[in-house]
């Protein structure tokens, strides 16, 4: 009797520890990477640093959660200063008319083996509802700061036309892959 | 490989080509509007780079619809200078430097959202040299209204300087848009050489000034050209003013003309072309 009791308040305070807990993102370790063809030659890869966010998970009610992602878009890299440079001008990502990128979701549904996240997409001024597949999620205890963490990467292709962006199309790929990769902690 | 997509096909054929077609089509039967070709060859140039849209708002769709916006103010202009019976406004008030004027606040507007940013005296100092060479360039080229050969030469020339140096920038893009402009006021020097064009329309001078200071400033704001580059720039509608013989003809005038302008050009490309340099092309 005593052993069942004690299971049972272990697994209610294990689940208490992730249900609608609110984990703030870590910039140092989450950042939307991006894929675009370059001239049908290649595919042209960069990253985006975060500056912020906080997402929740909720594994007793319904498997859901939420999540809200802020991104630098001047931070952008693709190893290249002056690419990086063109990238930031108003032909692409147009940084100083548009300093704000985010990620923010409606919907969250998370399974076995991953999840998806309905939600919007700002990117240069525009507001456009993007789908996020889940590939992979892990919740622990930090092994350095010991903190209940969690992190998840998804993916997802957006057209860059849809939010403004038509300088160089065709030519310049349309279509963009996006990895976002998130951690948090509480 | 599509024709249509090649920058030089984009923002040196097509807008030439239908600038010079509209201008000789004009010209015959409505003179007056014959210069505003060179700003429909501007638009179906930039169209074909597919960056003709209207949202989401930023400068370059701006930058478009203040440019219409100078085609109507110019034709006032127009009227109020071409009748002497108005004489009674022009002595309240200098119908070209309202032009100027609207010419600076459409600048400073303009810029004024990413440039309150920045804050404290970057903007300031910013802000104060936008409305400096904004002033600068519609002052000089307004003036030239009454000498066509040098009037064309320098917008061409200073737009083309500004295109190069602003895709040598960072942004190529506001770069094609200024050697579009170029192009098609080419069309117009072009066809001025070989008709009796005795003056060019407020409407067209006003609009191509507004667009050469507002892609020259977002080239400094938006790109990374420098005031430096703009103030070499500001020469080219200066130099365009070294006396010429009169009796030369007009092929001749705008021959000499043509190269002192893209002299003082070069400087500015020279110096936009080093500052490029110090990082390898990616390409």
């Amino acid at each position: 009797m005593k052993k069942i009791s004690f299971y049972i308040l272990s697994t209610a305070l294990l689940s208490s520890a992730y249900a609608a807990d609110t984990y703030t993102v870590d910039p140092g370790h989450t950042y939307a990477h991006f894929a675009v063809s370059h001239l049908g030659f290649s595919t042209m890869r960069g990253r985006i640093d975060s500056t912020g966010g906080s997402f929740t998970i909720d594994t007793i009610d319904g498997n859901s959660g939420s999540v809200s992602v802020k991104l630098d878009p001047a931070s952008v890299d693709t190893g290249h200063d002056k690419r990086d440079d063109h990238l930031r001008s108003p032909d692409f990502l147009n940084v100083v008319e548009f300093p704000d990128m985010s990620y923010a979701s409606t919907s969250v549904t998370l399974t076995a083996d991953g999840g998806s996240v309905e939600g919007n997409l700002t990117m240069m001024g525009k507001t456009l509802p993007v789908s996020l597949d889940i590939t992979a999620m892990k919740c622990g205890e930090h092994p350095f700061s010991k903190k209940p963490t969690c992190g998840f990467d998804a993916t997802t292709t957006i057209k860059r036309s849809s939010f403004g962006s038509q300088y160089g199309l065709p030519a310049i790929g349309d279509d963009m892959q996006l990895w976002i990769e998130v951690e948090g902690s509480r | 490989m599509n024709l249509l997509n090649l920058p030089e096909i984009q923002s040196g054929l097509i807008p030439f080509v239908s600038s010079l077609i509209l201008a000789l089509v004009l010209h015959s039967r409505w003179p007056q509007w014959s210069a505003l070709s060179a700003l429909a060859g501007f638009y179906i140039g930039a169209a074909s780079m597919g960056v003709l849209d209207l949202t989401p708002t930023r400068s370059a769709n701006r930058i478009f619809l203040l440019g219409l916006g100078f085609v109507a103010l110019g034709s006032i202009v127009d009227i109020i200078t071409n009748r002497s019976s108005n004489s009674s406004i022009r002595q309240v008030c200098n119908p070209i430097g309202l032009v100027i004027l609207a010419i600076v606040i459409s600048v400073a507007w303009l810029i004024y959202s990413p440039l309150s940013r920045q804050g404290g005296m970057e903007m300031v100092g910013s802000l104060l040299s936008a409305i400096a060479w904004s002033a600068l360039i519609a002052a000089g080229l307004l003036t030239l209204d009454r000498q066509p050969i040098r009037a064309y030469t320098a917008i061409t020339f200073l737009a083309l300087a500004i295109g190069i140096c602003t895709a040598l920038g960072a942004s190529i893009l506001l770069g094609q848009l200024a050697i579009g402009l170029s192009a098609s006021c080419g069309a117009l020097l072009l066809l001025a050489c070989f008709t009796n064009v005795q003056r060019v329309p407020l409407k067209f001078i006003a609009v191509a000034a507004f667009l050469c200071a507002a892609i020259g400033v977002a080239g400094v704001i938006f790109a990374k050209v420098t005031w430096l580059t703009l103030l070499l720039l500001a020469g080219v509608p200066l130099i365009v003013r070294l006396p010429l013989p009169v009796a030369w003809p007009r092929l001749a005038q705008a021959s000499v003309v043509s190269l002192f302008a893209a002299l003082a050009g070069s400087a500015a490309v020279s110096l936009a072309l080093w500052q490029s340099a110090q990082s390898t092309s990616y390409y």
